[in-house]
């Protein structure tokens, strides 16, 4: 009992010291980055834009105004990529489409299986420039995000292609909103510019990301049966020995979740996506070879190694609050969880800072995140976990649900 | 918050917890070794850049916790040495936190401050940062050049743009692209292109006659349909002639 705790215990602090090291390095490549943009090029690529829509009646207009204020040097060509949609998606997009030459209404054919990573390789089949941009059908790229991104994805050789950042465009509508916006600069300090400073490795964020159309269907575009295609198509860019340049200037911003329940509903989605991908990446060795091997070793870190740090750090705070442990070594339960909230916190406070996102309100809930939001992963992985062994029982495809807009 | 208020709070906290933590949060015995590290975080503080005194804070807030962890690991603390470690760390790094806020807040504000006057010259001229003129500012300056043609005897046209009976769908986009257009089809030294309300935007041509002004339109609007589906008769357009060649009264005739 005592071995395994001593075991448990040594990891946890490989990976507290591995995610301070992350932080550091990440904000070290953030400050940094703006230094390092490359100069214009001499001539720009063709691009076309992608966006695949299902019922986003409400926010595609917003959409296509901010794509066209894009200021790209170069040709691009905006393709809606329509899945259907009942609502008035098909209206905004035609009245666009008639007046603007460069903006295509695409009616995708109905298919299986159902989701984004069909549609997207339908809009790959049909279009034809050199590079490939993608937008969710709620985002707010800002005017610059384009060219930056291939500016880097052009300047680096080995690059298949580029990624921008993420933003949260209603974070100041609740306190959910507010917390995920808090989640993704973590996740883009961390895992974007703190990874790719150490291990140049980026992930493709499935928007507000440029490819390279030579690298992708190369690649074999998207994997139609993923619900989190984006990291499975990352995987396999990376196993080719391409790199994905992050570039944090080129900023998107995007709506996120506004309740509790569409949250819970899209997480659930995201989370099958990546155990999909854990299956996948745990069946073969093709997984642990060079730089694919970080990929790997990220997704068995947050999806199985955090789920029982989570659960460890919850437990050493309740028996070190009580000064008890029923193992007999002794451990400082109470200060292992206090460095573990220490580096937790001040990772989301940096991120807040490097984005001058820094208010009262988002120190309240970077203070508090952890008791909240966090623990939400729990709940969140077990639901995923059911639904994904329930479908693989059945052996029925796992259904995509769609993201309800606001 | 507005700089000086800012800097008086951050050095208010800075006494304060500076004090409580000497005289009431850490052991007299730790008092030396924390008088170290702050002096020593001031000191780099003062000498490093902005962005390496935040990562050099970061790396002292992680640092020092895992040299506590190592010593409650090693030294095998109790739950009230550990809690007595918890606060002097936190202390600690309130401190230096505070510290380094007041120290760039410091350093930052002249640099804040012309910051601050570009971006209020940049608002009063020019809506965000499309470089269309704001009204106040396209009248002001349309004044001006009024004044000077008067003088030389020149004549000008003033084209408005409007945008008020299109379809609601695309009509944002739709202004974004055209006054996009007429920025970097007309706008030179000489011509004004200004934003009069949502959907209506100006153009001041100078020192040109009726064929001038054709010649100008047509090259714009060659450029707007190579992109957009639009035809001349779609937007509502009204031309203003601003003659002084003939009389010496400004002579404003739409035609």
């Amino acid at each position: 009992m005592n071995l395994i705790f001593i075991t448990i215990i040594s990891v946890f602090w490989l990976v507290l010291l591995y995610y301070s090291f992350l932080t550091v390095s990440g904000l070290y490549y953030r400050t940094r980055h703006v230094e390092k943009i490359p100069s214009e090029l001499t001539s720009y690529p063709d691009v076309d834009i992608l966006i695949p829509a299902y019922n986003e009646g409400k926010v595609i207009g917003k959409t296509l105004e901010a794509v066209l204020k894009l200021e790209y040097p170069g040709n691009i060509h905006v393709y809606v990529l329509n899945d259907n949609s009942q609502d008035d998606t098909a209206e905004i997009c035609n009245a666009f489409s008639k007046t603007f030459k460069n903006v295509h209404h695409v009616n995708v054919p109905p298919g299986y299986p159902k989701g984004k990573p069909r549609v997207l390789n339908y809009g790959i089949d049909i279009s034809e420039s050199e590079y490939i941009a993608f937008y969710d059908a709620d985002n707010q790229p800002e005017p610059k995000s384009l060219k930056l991104l291939i500016e880097e994805a052009v300047a680096n050789p080995k690059a298949a292609g580029a990624v921008g950042y993420v933003r949260t465009i209603n974070e100041n509508k609740n306190w959910l909103t507010r917390m995920i916006s808090l989640e993704f600069i973590v996740f883009q300090l961390l895992m974007q510019c703190g990874r790719w400073f150490i291990f140049k490795t980026g992930s493709l964020t499935g928007t507000n990301m440029v490819i390279k159309r030579a690298f992708i269907n190369a690649a074999g575009k998207y994997d139609e049966c993923a619900l989190a295609e984006d990291a499975e198509l990352t995987i396999r860019i990376t196993r080719n020995g391409w790199e994905l340049p992050i570039v944090p200037d080129a900023i998107t911003w995007e709506q996120e979740p506004e309740n509790l329940k569409i949250l819970i509903k899209q997480r659930t989605r995201w989370l099958q996506g990546n155990l999909y991908l854990l299956e996948k990446m745990l069946s073969s060795w093709q997984f642990f070879k060079g730089k694919a091997l970080v990929h790997t070793l990220q997704q068995i870190l947050v999806y199985l190694v955090f789920l029982v740090f989570l659960l460890i750090s919850d437990f050493i705070f309740i028996s070190g609050i009580l000064g008890r442990s029923n193992i007999s070594i002794q451990i400082p339960a109470l200060m292992i969880w206090y460095v573990s909230y220490l580096i937790y916190t001040v990772q989301l406070f940096s991120a807040l800072t490097v984005e001058k996102n820094i208010s009262p309100a988002n120190i309240f809930v970077g203070f508090i995140l952890y008791f909240t939001y966090a623990q939400l992963f729990i709940l969140l992985f077990f639901r995923s976990l059911f639904h994904y062994l329930r479908a693989k029982r059945k052996k029925a495809a796992i259904s995509w649900d769609k993201t309800i807009r606001f | 918050m507005k700089e000086p208020k800012r800097i008086i709070m951050l050095y208010s906290l800075l006494y304060s917890a500076f004090i409580a933590t000497i005289f009431l949060i850490i052991p007299s015995s730790y008092v030396k070794e924390f008088l170290a590290h702050y002096l020593l975080s001031i000191i780099l503080f003062s000498i490093l850049s902005s962005q390496d005194g935040f990562i050099f804070l970061i790396i002292y807030i992680f640092g020092t916790a895992f040299i506590n962890l190592v010593k409650a690991f090693s030294l095998g603390f109790d739950i009230s040495l550990q809690i007595l470690a918890i606060a002097t760390h936190i202390s600690t790094i309130a401190n230096v936190a505070i510290a380094y806020a007041f120290i760039y807040s410091i350093k930052k504000i002249d640099m804040e401050n012309s910051d601050l006057k570009a971006q209020i010259k940049n608002m009063l001229d020019y809506v965000g940062p499309t470089k269309l003129l704001t009204k106040q500012e396209y009248t002001e300056r349309k004044t001006m050049i009024l004044k000077a043609m008067h003088r030389r005897k020149e004549q000008a046209f003033e084209i408005f743009f409007s945008l008020k009976n299109k379809n609601d769908k695309t009509r944002d986009a739709l202004f974004d692209k055209l006054s996009y257009y007429a920025l970097k089809n007309f706008r030179n030294d000489y011509d004004l292109v200004g934003k009069l309300d949502e959907y209506c935007f100006a153009v001041l041509l100078q020192n040109t006659n009726e064929a001038g002004m054709n010649i100008a339109l047509s090259r714009y609007f060659d450029i707007v349909q190579s992109d957009i589906n639009i035809n001349k008769e779609d937007i509502d357009m009204k031309i203003a002639a601003i003659d002084y060649t003939v009389k010496a009264e400004e002579e404003h005739v739409f035609i």
